[in-house]
């Protein structure tokens, strides 16, 4: 499915996105004072524009084959799975974000724990067992606690303490 | 004589003891994503500044060369390169652990980057004077070019599409050149946001974009993160010393390579590994499996990255030029004991040196046994984690690395976004390698082209500025060679398959 997109949709849309990034770095460029912060990135948008516009001659062409190169290198993504759940990736993301957000507030280590516990369940796929609902919890709780106390008190880095009012 | 007596001094028992825990310590951290080798000197810096200059120095070359091979073990196993100069064993350390031969590829590693690091010390030891010179005659032009050099391999290696791959490459150039401009203090690409006023993080941006997509399908399906083997296979470690025999020359140049690379300030580690990466796989007669699971891949990329650590060394202590962000720390630290580095610094400090050129040979063959028992049970560690652990591990890890960089919840904002960002332009086939080191050279590129854009404007020559020196010349051509070689090899091969054809 993906692969159709890429051919028919996909591909001039996303070079329609990174032409229009482009766009807004050259605009941009315009409101600095001095051509020493703006000759390297207007100079780059520009390619990248050139760039945009060769890729939509390329699929005008037909000759946008993702993948079908030879030799081609497969390294970022893990190939699409057969059955995937869009709710547990949206939970991973928003645990993380959730995490970095409520840092401040809530302390690295309370939301250390929030955040491991949402993306356990999100990545619990076997069936809960007396054994695994103590064994996982457990297990993640001295994770978080051991990189927690190695970066706060070996590595000595200033994790957020949170906002309590004691 | 006085080398024997250097090399006795290096062998003492608590020069040792340094070596063997400088790599020990220098792994674990480079292990971990978000914890670079300068990060791991740095943070082990102090505790030498009470030692004697020797044994200072060679602490901190274990702690550096056992950072940068620890760096593979996420690679391999994580798809994560734990440093960025692991950037490119993951193209087939991962593919190798997905199919139950992560082990391997871990073994691999470890024996590519002690030669690695035995080429690259031989190198300091022999050559240095004369090839910090080479360093010396790259101007910033030719700092540009070097990386556009960089970011050309790596769209060349991404050969499914060329056009998206440099596209994905501006896009980090771009991203690089968000926040506050180092010359002129112009806030660029911020549109109002606090955020981004810091920039973005080249190291949060490297956890992002290569580890949030990996996670994102982990948790989308029931299926193993790795294939386990039916049975135990232990190190490898006969096969894989076999495998590095069969391919001794891949080995040996990719460590020249890395070494070479390793003498120019500021290219480090990741454009090393790629480099020789490009070379292994160009001169391989199974070049069809390089990015599916090609041991020489992982070889060529660990050698010359370790490479790097003896290449980085000879023009810090030569000329006083860090080779490698590392190297700047390493330089602090001997500047604090009163050191002074420079041409002199083989004569007048002589015993110093040579007693830490052989304090890291030393720590570089000990990274052999500790590298393989450290990788045998992180290996075993990683296929053992059920899944729903696993997951939220690595995600925490993320998170705790980023923060621990710049003290900054909006660097792990940042990395999460990135990542998320990273997953959907993966789909779309604009593959994480490209961005990343475009953000990663963004800064070299960005001060070499200001500078060679500033000399040229002033000298009315922008043209003779940019392309008409001897050694850019060289390295231009090497980019286009790079870009457009293997689709007219291909382009010729193809043509001579058809003509056989016909009649």
């Amino acid at each position: 499915m993906t692969k159709g997109i890429s051919r028919n949709l996909s591909t001039p849309l996303m070079a329609a996105i990174f032409a229009s990034v482009g766009a807004i770095v050259i605009w941009d460029t315009t409101t600095y004072t001095d051509a020493d912060s703006y000759v390297f990135p207007r100079t780059i948008a520009a390619v990248m524009i050139g760039l945009s516009v060769l890729l939509v001659i390329q699929w005008m062409l037909g000759w946008d084959r993702d993948g079908e190169g030879e030799g081609e290198i497969e390294t970022d993504i893990v190939a699409a799975p057969v059955a995937q759940s869009i709710s547990r990736r949206i939970a991973l993301v928003a645990a993380m974000i959730g995490a970095a957000l409520l840092m401040p507030f809530l302390g690295f280590l309370i939301t250390g724990l929030l955040a491991f516990a949402v993306i356990l369940f999100a990545a619990m796929y076997d069936p809960w067992t007396p054994y695994r609902a103590i064994v996982y919890p457990v297990s993640g709780a001295v994770i978080v606690a051991g990189f927690y106390l190695l970066f706060s008190q070996v590595l000595k880095v200033p994790l957020p303490e949170g906002a309590w009012p004691f | 004589m006085a080398a024997f007596e250097n090399l006795f001094a290096a062998m003492s028992p608590l020069n040792f003891l340094l070596a063997l825990g400088g790599v020990i310590a220098g792994t674990i951290i480079g292990s971990l994503p978000g914890l670079t080798a300068t990060m791991a000197v740095a943070v082990l810096v102090p505790i030498t500044f009470s030692m004697e200059p020797a044994s200072a120095l060679i602490l901190m070359g274990a702690i550096y060369t056992g950072a940068i091979y620890g760096g593979a073990y996420s690679a391999i196993l994580l798809n994560t390169p734990g440093t960025p100069s692991a950037i490119a064993t993951t193209f087939d350390g991962y593919p190798m652990a997905k199919r139950g031969d992560g082990d391997l590829a871990v073994t691999l590693a470890c024996i590519a980057s002690v030669a690695g690091g035995l080429v690259g010390a031989t190198f300091l030891l022999v050559l240095a004077p004369p090839l910090a010179s080479v360093a010396l005659a790259f101007g910033p032009v030719e700092y540009f070019w070097l990386a556009i050099f960089g970011l050309s391999l790596i769209a060349a290696l991404s050969e499914g599409n060329l056009i998206k791959a440099l596209m994905g490459g501006c896009l980090g150039l771009l991203l690089s050149a968000i926040g506050v401009a180092e010359v002129s203090a112009d806030i660029r690409l911020t549109f109002g946001s606090q955020v981004l006023v810091g920039g973005i993080e080249t190291v949060s941006a490297l956890i992002g974009l290569y580890c949030v997509p990996v996670l994102i399908d982990l948790v989308a399906t029931p299926d193993k993160h790795l294939k386990v083997s039916t049975q135990s296979k232990g190190l490898r470690l006969r096969e894989a010393l076999a495998i590095s025999w069969r391919h001794k020359f891949n080995l040996v140049r990719s460590s020249i390579v890395g070494t070479l690379v390793g003498i120019l300030p500021g290219a480090g580690g990741s454009i090393a590994g790629l480099v020789a990466y490009s070379e292994a796989r160009r001169s391989s007669r199974n070049q069809e499996e390089f990015g599916k699971g090609a041991p020489e891949g992982i070889q060529a990329t660990e050698s010359a990255n370790n490479a790097t650590v003896g290449g980085g060394f000879i023009p810090t202590l030569v000329l006083g030029i860090p080779g490698t962000p590392p190297d700047a720390v390493i330089l602090g630290a001997l500047l604090v004991q009163g050191v002074k580095v420079g041409p002199n610094l083989f004569t007048s400090e002589g015993s110093i040196v040579y007693t830490f050129i052989w304090g890291l040979f030393l720590a570089t063959i000990l990274m052999l046994p500790t590298g393989l028992i450290i990788g045998r049970y992180a290996y075993r560690s990683i296929i053992a984690i059920p899944k729903a652990l696993l997951v939220p591990t690595v995600a925490f890890m993320t998170l705790i690395g980023t923060y621990s960089i710049r003290n900054s919840t909006s660097d792990v904002v940042i990395m999460v976004i990135l990542g998320a960002i990273g997953w959907v332009l993966g789909r779309l086939g604009f593959s994480a390698s490209p961005i990343v080191l475009g953000l990663i050279l963004g800064s070299i590129a960005e001060q070499g082209f200001v500078q060679a854009w500033t000399i040229g404007a002033a000298t009315e020559d922008l043209t003779g500025m940019f392309f008409g020196r001897p050694i850019s010349l060289a390295i231009i051509a090497m980019i286009v060679v790079s870009l457009f070689g293997p689709s007219l090899v291909r382009l010729f091969a193809r043509s001579r398959t058809n003509e056989e054809k016909q009649p």
